[in-house]
C-alpha cells in the first residue's frame, strides 16, 4: 500500500524539520512530499540542504493551488492514499493510521479529521468556529452529510479521490468546497476525531477581513457546485 | 452633424484600422480580438458617414437626444469587453497555475534522479 503525506507549507522553515523528524519516527511507513508554496522564507534551502523530498513552486498559488500539486504528484507517482497534513505542525502524525482505517476497511474513500468530534485539544479562535459551523450547517443542508469540521486541513483520501482533486481543487478556500465537489460524485466521506495542536509558530494565511470573503465565496461555490452535472461511481 | 469633426473621426477610425492590420501582421494579437476592434471600428465609421441611424435608432427607442445613446451605448461596450477580459484573465490564470504545478513536480523528478547518480 503506497500512502503519501502531503504537506502545504508557506512560510514554515521553523516548523518543517520538527514534523518531518515526527513523520519517519512515529510513522515510517509513509511517503511524505512538502509542498513549497512559493516561500519567501528560507525553506527552499532548508529542503535542499537537509535533503527533504519537497516541491517548489515558483508562485504563491495558495493552499488549494498547492495542496492539488500534492494531489497531482501523487496521481503521478501511482499512491494509493495521500494523506494532507498541514506544515504548521497542527497536525499530528500520531494519527495517520487512524485516518486510513476507514479507506483501507472500504468503508469511506474520504476521511477528515475532525477537532469537534471529541471537543479536545486546541478548537481555535471565536470567529472561526462560527464560519466552520455555518459551512458544517449548509454542507448537511444541502448533500445531506453530517460533517462537524469542514475546514479541516487534515484529510485522507483514496485513488478515486486523488484522481478527482488532481482534476479539479478549489482555489479559495477549498477545504468545505472539496468535500461537496467529492458527494457530487457520490464518494463516501467520513469523519474520525482527533486533537489538533496550536500552530508552533509563524501566522495563519487567514487574518483580517478575508473571513467575510471566505464565508461569501466559499457559501456561493458550495451553492453553484450543486447545480454541476453529477456523475455516479 | 458638422463635415468637420465627420472628416476627423473617420481619419481617425482608418489609422486605427490600418495600424491594428499592422500588429495583425506581427501577431501582437489574436485574430478573435483584432476582429472585434475592427469590427468597432467599422461601427464607428458607418454612424459617422451616416448619422441619421443613430437619429433613427433613438427615435424608435425613444431617447430624448441622440448623443445620449452614443454614451450610453459606448458604456454598454466598455462594459462588455471588460467582463469579457475577466473571463479570458481567468482562464489564463488556470493555465499558468497548472504550469507552474508540473514545473515544481518536474524539478523535483530531476533532482532526485540527479542525487541517484
Amino acid at each position: 500500500m503506497k500512502k503519501l503525506i502531503i504537506i502545504p507549507a508557506y512560510n514554515e522553515a521553523d516548523n518543517l524539520i520538527g514534523l518531518v523528524n515526527e513523520i519517519c519516527t512515529k510513522a515510517p511507513s509513509y511517503d511524505y512530499v512538502i509542498v513549497n508554496d512559493g516561500s519567501k522564507d528560507n525553506t527552499a534551502q532548508l529542503c535542499q540542504e537537509k535533503g527533504l523530498n519537497a516541491l517548489h513552486l515558483h508562485n504563491n498559488l495558495g493552499i488549494g493551488g498547492a495542496v492539488q500539486t500534492g494531489y497531482i504528484y501523487a496521481q503521478m507517482y501511482d499512491y494509493d492514499i495521500a494523506i494532507q497534513l498541514d506544515g504548521d505542525g497542527q497536525h499530528d502524525p500520531i494519527y495517520l493510521d487512524k485516518i486510513i482505517q476507514p479507506i483501507l476497511d472500504n468503508q469511506a474513500d474520504f476521511v477528515i479529521g475532525s477537532r469537534y468530534i471529541d471537543k479536545e485539544g486546541f478548537q481555535s479562535s471565536g470567529i472561526r468556529r462560527l464560519g466552520i459551523n455555518w459551512f458544517n450547517r449548509i454542507i448537511i443542508k444541502l448533500t445531506g452529510i453530517h460533517i462537524t469540521d469542514a475546514t479541516s486541513g487534515f484529510r485522507a483520501a483514496n485513488r478515486e479521490v486523488i484522481k478527482r482533486f488532481s482534476d479539479y481543487y478549489p482555489i479559495d478556500y477549498p477545504e468545505p468546497e472539496s468535500i461537496t465537489d467529492l458527494c457530487r460524485f457520490n464518494l463516501r466521506v467520513m469523519e474520525i476525531p482527533v486533537t489538533m495542536r496550536e500552530r508552533q509558530s509563524g501566522q495563519s494565511s487567514i487574518r483580517f477581513l478575508k473571513p467575510i470573503y471566505y464565508m461569501m465565496k466559499v457559501t456561493l461555490a458550495i451553492l453553484i457546485a450543486q447545480f454541476k452535472p453529477r456523475e455516479g461511481k | 452633424m458638422a463635415i468637420g469633426i465627420k472628416i476627423f473621426v473617420s481619419v481617425l477610425v482608418l489609422l486605427f484600422l490600418c495600424y491594428i492590420i499592422h500588429i495583425l501582421k506581427k501577431d501582437r494579437i489574436e485574430f478573435k480580438y483584432a476582429f472585434v476592434w475592427i469590427g468597432i471600428g467599422f461601427l464607428i465609421l458607418i454612424l459617422t458617414i451616416f448619422p441619421q441611424i443613430l437619429t433613427g435608432l433613438s427615435n424608435f427607442l425613444g431617447v430624448g437626444l441622440p448623443v445620449n445613446l452614443v454614451y450610453f451605448l459606448g458604456i454598454l461596450l466598455n462594459l462588455v469587453i471588460t467582463f469579457a477580459i475577466t473571463k479570458s484573465y481567468s482562464k489564463m490564470k488556470k493555465n499558468i497555475y497548472r504550469n507552474t504545478q508540473y514545473i515544481a513536480i518536474l524539478e523535483n523528478h530531476i533532482l532526485s534522479d540527479q542525487v541517484k547518480e
